[in-house]
């Protein structure tokens, strides 16, 4: 079993970031146009919902990216690859070689800045068909692309 | 129109225009919007109709005209290789679709066209949506013989893929000991099971008191809404004073109580009821009449042909190569009396529509339906399933409570009486029973099978070859109780029926999902 490169843990704090900025002005919206107009008992003070939805996600900030690290893990085998992952509903996944339709890297600014890339496996079933791994070494993840190339079907279905 | 036709079988050396016909049934389409905006423009009664009149005049002008144009720009061309279809009035379009890529020709034709002969032809190719056709509207005659000219394509195009593979290498012989002969493995030309000739052969027809039985027992959830709609038409024919007794019900309680005979108004009541029931009731069995009107499931050469419908005609077609999934359903009365219903999922066909999995049987005896079954996938009908664990009970009934405090404090809060929700708890309790009874699975040689569901009962066939992905999911709240889900992941496109096991030990979990992933490995 592989892990991700631990650089990986930066990308998705960065999008943690995101998400805390998205998420509070959001929770201040909500609280400025919709709690304090429409909602005469509102059991909190000015602010508090806004202020604790701040705290939420700035906590996960540090708290996700170690544990969605930790439990990220992958497994090249040989007719196969296997995936393990996820904090609160934690999903393990095989996918044949044979079932592989096409495969792509792709490289986000971010992904650049830190010299990774996502791998990304393509097969023909519909529910979460798409198999992504995140945060390889980008040599390590072209060389990868290159290998399942070789396995790759047309008539996968 | 004949002479431009170059062979008996009628290929085409020049693209033709649709059915004339199909300028006429444009338009008429057209109508209940032409109808609707003049509606508005001579009942809009303020001072500002000019803006009205203007807006239907334009839609008249621009409709009508677009109709004549977009007939007069599609054409299209089917040659020994490919068809084309040329489109557009501004900007051309031009599709090739090659003949051997085409997977299914489905021939529908609704009221309007039955009345003009002309049909919808509708071409469908694997995966690609970008190589869909569509021929809106051609004669009926037409639309079969080009339905014939793929189809006696693709036969030749078949013979000559399998003498090419034969003599290259000897790859469909491998014996193990999973693997079992049916339709859905390569070698096309010796399947077992039903018996496919080359020639068509008649597998299923319903006859009309089978129809009727079925509409009978159907009992499905658009039965609410029906009843709901005769219930409020039937409203407006009530009694005025009862009318007046029903407000001063809601507003007065005790004007009510000592007004007049609560014993007849109890009657009336109850009569309606039944009466709006009984007519909902009939009004599903006529629907049901009118959309499965003189099935008919066919085979020939490993495709199955459905068609039925009696104003609205539609015909289908499954290739059993591409099947991903047969699902056996039935209903808990359906299944009291004996009758069952077969469906396959099959794989990425026209992925751009709504693509719901093709019914090759509606409805028919137990028997019937396992014997078909067991033709198209060699499996052994389980009477015996392996059960989930227990500890899903407890998971549905927590989920039921939620749904139902929910309920309750939604009724507490619009002062309506709630504590009569509280006694429905034991009801709650029952129902995640039953729904742990009726949940099961199996493994066989190269099959999985997985049966759900009480009010709606489903029992899932997946060959094990045709998985794509296997997941185990394990959430917060089944982690506690140390279990999991078994996804099994197919290319059936429909996305109704997924293949899961849900609510199992955690390790039983990941230990089948490498069972299956070694027979999956064995069988490719």
């Amino acid at each position: 079993m592989y892990q991700l490169s631990p650089e990986i843990k930066t990308q998705w704090a960065i999008a943690g970031v995101r998400r805390l900025f998205f998420n509070t002005l959001i929770a201040f919206l909500l609280e400025y146009f919709v709690i304090t107009e429409y909602v005469e008992k509102w059991f909190f003070g000015d602010y508090v919902f806004t202020f604790s939805v701040f705290i939420f996600f700035l906590a996960m900030l540090f708290i996700i990216p170690p544990l969605k690290y930790k439990f990220w893990k992958f497994d090249v085998r040989e007719d196969e690859i296997y995936l393990e992952r996820g904090v609160f509903t934690r999903i393990h996944t095989t996918a044949p070689y044979s079932r592989v339709q096409h495969i792509d890297v792709v490289q986000s600014i971010l992904d650049r800045w830190l010299g990774l890339g996502k791998l990304v496996i393509y097969t023909a079933g519909t529910k979460g068909a798409d198999i992504l791994i995140p945060g390889l070494p980008i040599q390590y993840a072209e060389d990868l692309r290159d290998r399942l190339k070789n396995y790759t079907s047309e008539d996968a279905v | 129109m004949t002479d431009i036709y170059s062979t008996e079988l009628n290929i085409q050396t020049h693209g033709v225009r649709l059915s004339p016909l199909s300028m006429i049934y444009q338009s008429i389409r057209q109508l209940p919007g032409l109808a609707i905006t003049f509606y508005v423009a001579l009942s809009g009664g303020s001072g500002e109709n000019w803006i009205y009149i203007v807006i239907a005049l334009i839609y008249g002008l621009f409709v009508f005209p677009v109709t004549l144009l977009n007939f007069y720009y599609f054409k299209y061309l089917l040659t020994n290789k490919e068809l084309v279809i040329h489109s557009g009035i501004l900007s051309k379009k031009q599709r090739n679709i090659p003949l051997e890529r085409i997977q299914n020709v489905n021939i529908t034709q609704n009221f309007i066209q039955r009345i003009f002969g002309i049909s919808k032809v509708q071409i469908e190719t694997a995966g690609d949506a970008s190589a869909e056709g569509v021929l809106d509207s051609v004669k009926t005659s037409r639309a079969n013989e080009i339905k014939l000219i793929i189809k006696e394509f693709q036969g030749k195009f078949e013979q000559k893929k399998n003498i090419s593979l034969n003599e290259t290498t000897n790859k469909n012989i491998i014996e193990d000991d999973f693997k079992s002969e049916d339709f859905t493995n390569n070698n096309i030309n010796e399947p077992n099971g039903i018996s496919s000739n080359n020639e068509e052969e008649e597998l299923i027809r319903m006859s009309v008191k089978e129809l009727v039985i079925y509409g009978f027992l159907r009992f499905r959830p658009i039965l609410f809404v029906l009843f709901a709609w005769i219930y409020s038409i039937g409203q407006q024919f009530m009694p005025s004073d009862i009318h007046q007794l029903m407000e001063d019900f809601v507003y007065d309680v005790e004007a009510l109580t000592n007004s007049l005979d609560w014993f007849l108004l109890t009657i009336y009541f109850i009569g309606f009821f039944i009466v709006a029931f009984i007519l909902s009731w009939l009004l599903d069995v006529l629907l049901t009449v009118n959309q499965w009107w003189n099935f008919r499931l066919s085979i020939e050469k490993n495709k199955l042909y459905t068609n039925h419908g009696l104003l609205n005609r539609r015909s289908g077609t499954i290739p059993l190569k591409k099947l991903q999934m047969l699902v056996i359903f039935s209903n808990v009365i359906r299944q009291k009396f004996g009758y069952w219903g077969l469906m396959l999922e099959t794989a990425g066909l026209s992925s751009l529509e709504n693509r719901r999995p093709e019914t090759a049987v509606p409805f028919a005896k137990f028997d019937k339906v396992i014997e078909l079954s067991k033709g198209i996938l060699n499996f052994e009908f389980p009477f015996e399933f392996e059960k989930v664990s227990r500890k899903t009970i407890r998971r549905a009934f927590i989920r039921y409570l939620i749904f139902l405090v929910i309920i309750t404090f939604a009724a507490y809060l619009f002062d309506l009486s709630y504590y009569w929700f509280l006694f429905l708890m034991p009801l709650l309790y029952f129902g995640a029973v039953l729904r742990w009874q009726h949940r099961g699975w199996q493994i066989q040689n190269d099959k999985i099978i997985i049966k759900q569901g009480f009010f709606s009962r489903r029992i899932k066939i997946v060959p094990i070859n045709k998985i794509q992905t296997i997941n185990v999911k394990r959430t917060f709240f089944q982690r506690r109780l140390q279990l999991a889900s078994l996804h099994i992941d197919t290319a059936a496109s429909s996305g109704i029926n997924d293949a899961s096991i849900i609510d199992i030990d955690e390790k039983d979990a990941i230990s089948l999902m490498e069972v299956i992933s070694k027979r999956f490995h064995i069988l490719n």
